[in-house]
């Protein structure tokens, strides 16, 4: 059908703008649950880091929120590993933190699951690049600050059935037992391309990696890259609190 | 690419039963004989993108099934209207709007789909099924015909990305829906999972044999 440029223009703006609307109504609308959801899943995701819920559990929103709030501490802590007093990381993005420039305004979220008024399980929040998209997880480690308690990745764009993996219970188990420092050095931990006896010979090398994911690598080496990364980052905290354990024993 | 078949435009009879012959042909033409990927070519890039495993198949069929119902109702009720010069840009409009509200939807009550699907629920839009049966069908049809049209195009595209995603999680991962299938005693005597299927090649493979098998059956072949 042929009408005037006229109607054109015209048609095209009154459709534009009914979609406009529809669309930001649909926004702002959903924006509550959607956030109550996205708030729920980083906590649902520090409660299975830390070993508190199983991953086949099915509790409820109000009891996930209610084992967090009874059990789970969060504080922040500077790029020189001091903890910063009477802080709090809810609402902390460590990801919107490191885009700050300059390490000594960066606010490091820590949380923690305390037990007879001792730090028993530690949890950080780690993110980087995979293939496609950006991964985002939490990393736990028991009170050696040294073996790994747990770790999950809870928001990605990688490829179904092969990068999202990372997601599936084998892989994060894999990780459980795993250490970080070989001696005084921050080691970190590798995904090894196929399985670790293979890639490693010797057994002590087993400590510091995991198996990849077939058809996955450049998301494993992702996941290795993230992990060194931010381990690094949290390196002088980490270092300092051995440090002081190592006293007090 | 096969040429689309144009359908057969309904006859503008006063009161046509709602599954009348011709009805019932637009719904069931796409499932088998006009299949929209085994016939078309069409929607190649997410069929293969997301059949790894079975559930994001299926979510991802029922997400574009969505989509495709309402851009085509939405297309055809405003059909007369449409300017002819800007008729792309407005299909593309809905399109691009109903996903998008689909993702928040999703997003805010179905939140592990969302998860699932991540990037592949904002492709829909540049699924060519969506588009092409805009084109071809909505914009010259009632409105009910093309809600028929639309399910039976994204039916046939949900079979044909189910039965790729069933084959290349059992071949591939030995599960279907994530549950083990392929008993260990069958891996302890040697068997091992073909690392072909879960990559984009054994797609291929997968798709080039299910459409040599659909055009055998329905005794299809394209025009030289």
């Amino acid at each position: 059908m042929n009408r005037s440029k006229l109607y054109s223009v015209v048609f095209v703006l009154i459709i534009t703008v009914f979609w406009g609307f529809v669309l930001s109504f649909a926004a702002t609308s959903l924006r509550e649950p959607q956030q109550a959801n996205e708030k729920l899943n980083m906590r649902t995701n520090i409660l299975l880091a830390v070993g508190l819920v199983d991953r086949d559990n099915d509790l409820g929103a109000d009891e996930l929120n209610s084992i967090y709030d009874e059990s789970v501490q969060s504080f922040l802590v500077d790029h020189e590993g001091k903890v910063i007093e009477g802080s709090t990381a809810e609402g902390v993005d460590l990801e919107e933190e490191l885009e700050n420039p300059d390490p000594g305004a960066w606010r490091l979220p820590v949380f923690v699951v305390t037990e007879g008024g001792r730090a028993s399980v530690y949890a950080i929040p780690v993110f980087g690049k995979g293939l496609w998209s950006t991964l985002y997880g939490y990393l736990a480690l028991s009170d050696d600050l040294d073996t790994v308690q747990g770790i999950t990745f809870y928001k990605h764009g990688e490829t179904a059935g092969l990068g999202a993996e990372i997601e599936q219970a084998w892989f994060q188990d894999n990780f459980v037992g795993k250490k970080i420092f070989d001696g005084s050095e921050l080691r970190s931990i590798e995904v090894v391309k196929g399985k670790v006896g293979d890639v490693y010979s010797n057994p002590a090398d087993h400590t510091y990696a995991v198996d990849g994911i077939s058809g996955a690598s450049m998301t494993g080496r992702g996941v290795t890259d993230l992990l060194d990364e931010k381990l690094n980052i949290y390196g002088p905290y980490i270092r300092r609190v051995r440090a002081e354990t190592a006293q007090g024993r | 690419m096969a040429d689309p078949k144009v359908l057969p435009v309904a006859p503008a009879i006063e009161r046509e039963p709602l599954f009348s012959p011709q009805n019932r042909t637009v719904l069931k033409d796409p499932l088998s004989d006009n299949n929209p990927i085994t016939i078309q070519v069409l929607g190649i890039c997410s069929a293969l993108a997301v059949t790894t495993q079975v559930k994001p198949s299926l979510v991802m069929g029922v997400a574009v099934i969505f989509v495709l119902v309402f851009s085509n109702l939405i297309i055809s009720l405003m059909r007369n209207l449409i300017p002819n010069n800007v008729r792309i840009i407005v299909q593309m409009t809905v399109v691009a709007s109903l996903v998008v509200v689909v993702d928040q939807v999703l997003k805010a009550y179905a939140y592990d789909v969302s998860r699932q699907l991540s990037v592949f629920v904002a492709l829909i839009i540049t699924n060519c099924i969506i588009m092409g049966r805009l084109e071809a069908f909505a914009m010259t049809n009632k409105p009910w015909p093309s809600v028929l049209d639309a399910l039976g195009n994204g039916l046939g595209y949900a079979l044909v990305i189910l039965a790729v995603g069933f084959c290349r999680e059992l071949f591939g991962s030995g599960k279907i829906f994530g549950v083990q299938i392929v008993p260990h005693a069958l891996y302890n005597a040697g068997y091992v999972d073909n690392g072909l299927m879960v990559l984009a090649p054994g797609a291929f493979i997968l798709m080039g044999l299910l459409i040599w098998a659909q055009r055998r059956m329905s005794g299809y072949a394209e025009e030289a």
